[in-house]
């Protein structure tokens, strides 16, 4: 037997030998009241692995597409004739999806502008506003609670825009005399206008549960905005001091800025402005170094003493902000920090936000009120409750199957349907080379979906309408993660607490028996 | 404390995973961690220092098989809880293998095999379970126990030989 069969044996060995002894814990997977201090620590431990730093392989890959754009672009350029064959945004059919694709040169998605509606219809407000990037999503409600989404990708980033016409009557129509589809919905939903621009490098698409007119109107009211400033992250951190969490995030007109820090005390505080007089330049017994960030001049303030921060300050390449770093490190390292810096733009993945559960939150969501309030669930929950305990079995898969069902049928977002949609299209996508994002729109539910293949595995992510992710799929791992909604965390969490009372007092009272 | 490292887990879906994980089985840690400790609070922090692991080696925990998921994160807190315990206790007594273990000679067949290892001396155990199931570095595993390098390396190489001599005599195979 080869070494490494040896330790694959001990392996199962040791495996086993944890079923053996701990086979009857393994099988209750018993509940345990922490205590509110371990409850914090872990609250911050899981909220510290929800905002991680980016990895230097985003910017890696970045560049590859980057060269690879220019290379097809030097091509093109040679050929006036083809150039101009090329470029556009495509419709084409597949199965029941219209998928459209730019042809041709692909720009970048603007640093700091987006392109928005000037006109929405009386009584919607804006509810999340929109940020520069390659997926740019700007949300507004009424009153009643009905949305009104504009979204557009650029052309530099998004392989494709795939719009599900199945169940919709598609017609077409104009937008400032571009050709457009028109996806109504036979229902009292939301509908879709899409359209492309060529020459905003953008493809549109607007959904709400308005009339072609409105819909038009909004489409045709759109401008490029006023330029926004822009927003600068760090990709890239020394790692030789330990992992790091984000600490803090500020983001405030032209300012903002982010804290790093570790389980050692250790602070790595990286900030920009388009105020100069807000970066921090400290007295030094040397002064200012002249070094460089980029090519570009830059202030390096070393520390007199040793554990104390020092100071870069460098400009930004596009000008007007200026940026700095501050951490007990060597120059080399501030200046690598400095230049792994880039312009934060929107992508799919940004607009998703992901849940994190409070039980300290009083304030229920509705659908959570609501099932609180049915009376004969929770009378339910508390006879499974109290059958568990006589038996000695906790949460037993029949209570279990019980809770799932209800959840599914009154909390939850119809993810199963979304969820089958969606890897129709994976294998499709994941033959493509070369890699990228493919952004997807579902009609009915209105969910909006990012499929990314890569050269080593293939991702995506479906949001509801409110853009909240709620399944994601990793062909790494091989399956779909459902991304619990707040709703969902909310429930799980008081129909626990009802269950486990009336699971605590039957036990008691069979003790006392 | 640990060094460890978050940005492993750098993908919303690995940090969903790692919340599952959380939430399904931190119970379970704790009542194993509770068995070794006896002490709530020890426990908690052992839990704690647990899922501090699991982060930092979650790459690794992806590729798990999901059957073996759950007691490999036994395993984790069980030998976390051992490594509180002695670090509580300054002084600790030495382990003599021969002394408690079944004689290789009366391993003879698969059950018996994992059987005897449930009955190895604390550390002995947690020593292989480190190495060869969880991936510590010698080090990593001197430090956490108490031990030094050297005596790591002769526990895993002693474990190994003895497993070896079990195989080759009694024909084990990996799908024993």
């Amino acid at each position: 037997m080869t070494d490494r069969a040896l330790d694959e044996l001990a392996r199962r060995v040791m495996l086993d030998a944890a079923r053996q002894e701990y086979g009857s814990l393994i099988a209750e997977l018993p509940e345990h009241d922490f205590s509110p201090e371990f409850e914090k620590k872990m609250r911050k431990l899981v909220q510290r692995a929800d905002r991680p730093i980016r990895h230097q392989v985003a910017k890696a890959a970045a560049c590859l597409l980057l060269a690879a754009l220019i290379g097809g672009c030097s091509i093109l350029a040679l050929v006036p004739e083809a150039r101009a064959a090329f470029i556009g945004w495509m419709r084409d059919v597949y199965e029941t999806w219209f998928v459209y694709q730019y042809e041709g040169e692909r720009r970048g998605a603007s640093e700091d502008t987006v392109f928005l509606p000037t006109w929405v219809p009386e009584g919607y407000e804006e509810l999340v506003p929109a940020k520069a990037g390659s997926f740019v999503r700007a949300q507004y409600e009424n009153q009643r609670g009905e949305l009104l989404i504009v979204s557009y990708v650029t052309g530099a980033e998004t392989l494709s825009l795939n719009m599900e016409w199945e169940g919709a009557d598609v017609r077409s129509c104009t937008v400032s005399g571009l050709p457009a589809d028109l996806y109504l919905n036979p229902a009292d939903g939301p509908n879709i206008l899409v359209w492309a621009d060529g020459e905003r490098n953008a493809a549109f698409w607007i959904t709400a549960a308005l009339d072609e007119g409105d819909l038009i109107r909004i489409a045709e009211s759109i401008r490029k905005s006023e330029p926004m400033p822009r927003r600068y992250r760090v990709t890239w951190l020394p790692l030789q001091y330990g992992g790091y969490y984000l600490e803090s995030e500020t983001e405030e007109g032209g300012s903002g800025g982010s804290v790093y820090g570790n389980d050692q005390g250790f602070f790595i505080t990286f900030g920009y402005s388009d105020d100069d007089a807000r970066a921090p330049r400290p007295e030094t017994s040397g002064g200012a170094k002249a070094v460089c960030v980029d090519g570009r001049a830059a202030e390096l303030y070393l520390s007199d003493r040793e554990g104390e921060d020092s100071v870069l300050v460098w400009p930004a390449a596009e000008g007007g902000s200026v940026l700095w770093v501050c951490a007990p490190i060597p120059e080399d390292e501030l200046i690598r920090i400095a230049e792994s810096v880039i312009v934060d733009l929107n992508r799919f993945s940004d607009l998703i936000t992901i849940p994190v559960f409070d039980p300290e939150d009083s304030e229920l969501p509705e659908l959570v009120e609501r099932a609180l309030g049915d009376a004969p669930f929770i009378v339910r929950v508390q006879k499974y409750a109290r059958a568990d305990a006589r038996a000695g079995v906790y949460m037993s898969e029949e209570y279990n199957a019980f809770v799932r069902d209800y959840q599914v049928r009154h909390i939850s977002p119809e993810r199963e349907e979304a969820i089958a949609r969606i890897t129709q299209l994976i294998d499709q996508y994941s033959r493509y080379e070369g890699g990228g994002e493919n952004i997807l729109c579902l009609f009915g539910p209105f969910y909006t979906a990012s499929v990314s293949a890569g050269a080593r595995n293939t991702t995506a992510h479906i949001a509801d309408e409110r853009g909240r992710m709620i399944a994601s799929y990793n062909s790494g791992y091989g399956a779909w993660t459902m991304v619990p909604t707040r709703e969902e965390m909310q429930f799980d969490y008081c129909i626990r607490q009802i269950y486990m009372e009336s699971f605590k007092a039957e036990r008691a009272r069979l003790a006392q028996d | 404390m640990l060094v460890y490292y978050l940005q492993m887990i750098d993908t919303p879906e690995e940090k969903i995973r790692f919340e599952q994980i959380y939430l399904n089985y931190r119970g379970l840690m704790y009542r194993v961690a509770d068995g070794v400790l006896h002490n709530r609070q020890d426990a908690e922090d052992a839990v704690h220092n647990a899922f501090l692991r699991i982060i930092k080696q979650f790459n690794k925990l992806q590729s798990v098989p999901g059957e073996d998921l759950v007691p490999q994160v036994v395993v984790i807190a069980r030998n976390e809880a051992i490594s509180l315990l002695r670090k509580r206790r300054r002084e600790v007594s030495l382990e003599d293998w021969d002394g408690v273990a079944e004689p290789s000679e009366a391993v003879t067949d698969y059950h018996t095999l994992v059987d005897s290892f449930t009955r190895l001396p604390q550390t002995y155990r947690a020593v292989l379970e480190m190495k060869l199931l969880l991936g510590y570095s010698d080090g990593e595993i001197a430090a956490k126990l108490g031990l030094t390098k050297t005596a790591v390396s002769t526990r895993v190489n002693r474990g190994r030989r003895l497993l070896r001599d079990i195989v080759e005599r009694e024909g084990f195979r990996l799908d024993a």
